[in-house]
């Protein structure tokens, strides 16, 4: 709740008003008080007025006393009232005729009484006139006529009515001095409470407005300390953010740039970069563009959102931005200048372009790799299709000799023709391993659940059958399941399955297992096991070679392929194989999946 | 037996020869008939170019066919003549040194009776070629002929 006027006004109002208050009752009071002076004055008049006629009517009765006493007695001593009451009734007329000059009724009333007076005195005079020169009796008749007592009266009369009219003054004025000091003394009571009342209220207010003032400057200083606390932290986040921040005024020129801004431009403290320009820092071109982008904004207030651009410094060194700028504006919306936000994205540009070179290369890569492999799919069909025609012929036509000329071959000429026969079918078992270990590596995984005790127990059973001679014991784990490509699990099996059977070929008996051995790395280890012809240890590594035997061709046939497509398959798995052996004492191959 | 005629479709002379002396170890006397290429081979099945005064009344009992031939290929072949009413009966083995699975498949998908792998083991060769010859051509029953 703001105050409608100021304190200033509202106390300026309030004392105008008092002042009024004061003012009227002064007047008031004056007012008054001049009434009640004239009323004094009236009534004092009056007063004055009827003391006058009084006084003259005893002047009068004094004569009249003088004369009767003068009539009684003839003695002049007595005449001497008379003579002094004479003088003074004249006074007393003349007076009265002043005093009351300005009020034409009295003046009136006067007018009728002086020739009432006159009268009197005259019958005065007459009477003593007579007393003296015609003596008591005729004095005594005079008096006896009753004229002197009716003149008397009708000037007691007359004197009367003016006295009852001053009276009526008298008491007029005393009414009306009362009621004006009742009043003047209600003006000043109701004035001066009203003047208790409205400084009270001013009092009020103004220690309201105090307080109020006071909450205000109260709330103003916290706010205060709050802008400075924000102050401080927007100091804090510009010193220690490692994005460059900076400000523009209207001519692009710094006002202010934060400390990883100064750092980048090669700035030992941040205010050396007041009123510097991207040119004193950029390639001239860069500067350009820079300065085109922000006259931009400058203009038509739109900001710049993250523009990925190269800076080149004039030192040579050369940053890629991240950039966004928006414009400032003042108080009354006019853009002043601009805020500028730069991240430092070198390394990430970096980075991607190494990924980009990693990517097309991967893809020259990926090119020149399936099209090594499309020839290797032309090669491999070639070599199963066109290279084993020759050694059919080969093989064909020797046998045709050892058919239709054996009466003209002597017996090594015959073995000869026989060690072709055997090299040739060796050749197209090789070709015939090679081709299988070419397809297991290119054919396609698809995983599926394999069961290789199923797997195992087929080629067990096959194995006897073909060679139903052998005394072999089979010990195949139950339900050993596997996740893969049942073709491939399948190859990978018959390869190690049959090796343990070629393996323990010379034993008069013999025992292969096929089993799980724990877990490595979360995943299933397997094993086949024979207690055959075993193997050095030191060689273990080489038995996954292709074409790497460590038993002579005589001891036990094969091409030495086998375990390297075991080998491709498992890893084709993501999987890991391994051997252990012991010369005469059995090998043991482990694969996980 | 006798009145069936073998078609061998075959351009490797070595590989004919060695067919032929396979047939004759397993004394089967049938006319043999050699078409050196794809091209050939259609040639004779529809007495065309230079088979054109063939008799079509007289087809082969068996076709022995080869992949991997000159100029029009073995399953182009079997796709022509599987796709003509007078020979889409006749038995037709793929005989061929080839074990790819796409070949195989193709063979099977066109309509080939038997696929057989060339066993270079002229022994084993001898033996297949004997199976062949007993089981196509005598223990065989064909559909009747309709042309």
């Amino acid at each position: 709740m703001g105050p409608a006027f100021s304190t200033g006004k509202k106390v300026i109002g309030v004392f105008a008003f008092g002042l009024a208050i004061l003012a009227v009752i002064g007047w008031v009071s004056y007012r008054s008080t001049d009434r009640l002076i004239q009323l004094g004055r009236d009534r004092n008049r009056a007063h004055q007025i009827f003391e006058q006629l009084q006084d003259l009517f005893s002047q009068l009765q004094d004569a009249e006393t003088g004369q009767r006493g003068f009539v009684i007695t003839g003695d002049e001593r007595y005449l001497d009232p008379y003579q002094s009451a004479l003088g003074t009734i004249d006074q007393s007329l003349r007076a009265l005729r002043q005093s009351t000059s300005d009020n034409p009724h009295l003046q009136q009333q006067l007018d009728t009484l002086h020739p009432l007076i006159s009268q009197k005195l005259n019958q005065l005079k007459v009477a003593i006139e007579a007393r003296r020169t015609q003596g008591f009796q005729a004095a005594v008749s005079l008096v006896q006529t009753g004229q002197g007592k009716k003149s008397m009266d009708s000037i007691r009369q007359v004197m009367a009515g003016v006295k009852r009219d001053q009276a009526a003054v008298v008491q007029e004025c005393t009414l009306e001095m009362q009621s004006t000091a009742q009043r003047t003394t209600g003006v000043i009571i109701f004035g001066s409470l009203l003047s208790l009342l409205v400084v009270g209220l001013a009092t009020i207010v103004i220690f309201r407005d105090l307080a109020h003032r006071q909450r205000v400057e109260e709330a103003l200083r916290s706010s205060e300390q709050k802008l400075a606390g924000e102050r401080d932290l927007l100091h804090t986040l510009m010193d220690n953010v490692p994005d460059y921040i900076y400000f523009k005024d209207a001519r692009t020129r710094f006002t202010r740039v934060n400390r990883a801004h100064a750092r980048a431009l090669g700035l030992r403290r941040p205010e050396d970069a007041m009123g510097k320009t991207d040119f004193d820092f950029f390639t001239e071109e860069h500067a350009r563009e820079a300065f085109a982008d922000e006259q931009e904004i400058l203009r038509t207030s739109q900001p710049l959102l993250s523009k990925v651009e190269e800076a080149p410094r004039l030192d040579g060194f050369t940053v890629w931005v991240d950039t966004t700028k928006v414009p400032i504006r003042d108080a009354n919306g006019c853009v002043t200048g601009l805020l500028g936000i730069s991240r430092d994205i070198t390394r990430r540009k970096q980075a991607e372009d190494a990924i980009r070179r990693l990517n097309a290369e991967l893809e020259s890569r990926t090119i020149e790799l399936s099209a090594t492999n499309k020839e290797l799919e032309a090669f491999s069909y070639s070599v199963s299709h066109d290279l084993r025609a020759p050694l059919r012929s080969i093989d064909g036509f020797s046998q045709a000799l050892l058919e239709d000329y054996h009466h003209l071959l002597d017996e090594p000429g015959k073995d000869f023709l026989n060690r072709i026969r055997s090299s040739t079918q060796r050749m197209a078992q090789l070709i015939d391993d090679l081709i299988e270990l070419s397809r297991v590596t290119r054919a396609e995984v698809r995983p599926e659940a394999v069961n290789l005790s199923a797997i195992a127990k087929a080629m067990a059973e096959e194995l006897r059958t073909s060679e139903p001679g052998r005394r072999v014991e089979f010990s195949i784990a139950e339900n050993l399941l596997a996740q893969g490509d049942e073709h491939l699990l399948r190859v990978a099996m018959d390869n190690l399955i049959r090796n343990a059977w070629k393996f323990t070929s010379k034993r008069p008996s013999a025992r292969i297992e096929v089993g799980t051995a724990g877990r490595e790395d979360n995943h299933m280890v397997y094993f086949v096991r024979d207690d055959g012809a075993g193997f050095e240890m030191d060689h273990a590594q080489k038995l996954f070679s292709p074409f790497q035997r460590l038993h002579s061709m005589a001891e036990f046939s094969g091409t030495g392929v086998g375990l390297a497509t075991v080998q491709r398959i498992v890893h084709r798995h993501g999987g890991r194989v391994w051997a252990e052996g012991q010369v005469d004492r059995g090998a043991c191959f482990y694969f996980t999946l | 037996m006798t009145s069936k005629s073998i078609l061998l479709v075959e351009d490797n002379p070595d590989d004919e020869a060695l067919t032929l002396r396979a047939l004759k170890k397993n004394n089967i006397a049938n006319e043999v008939v050699v078409a050196r290429d794809g091209a050939e081979a259609l040639d004779y099945l529809f007495a065309t170019g230079s088979h054109a005064n063939r008799d079509l009344s007289r087809m082969p009992g068996l076709i022995l066919l080869d992949l991997n031939l000159p100029k029009v290929g073995g399953l182009e072949v079997l796709r022509c003549l599987r796709g003509d009413a007078r020979t889409k009966l006749i038995p037709v083995v793929i005989l061929t040194s080839s074990k790819e699975d796409q070949d195989i498949a193709s063979g099977y998908e066109l309509g080939c009776n038997s696929y057989v792998r060339k066993p270079v083991d002229f022994t084993q060769f001898v033996q297949a070629t004997g199976h062949l010859g007993m089981y196509w051509l005598v223990l065989n029953e064909l559909p009747p002929r309709r042309i």
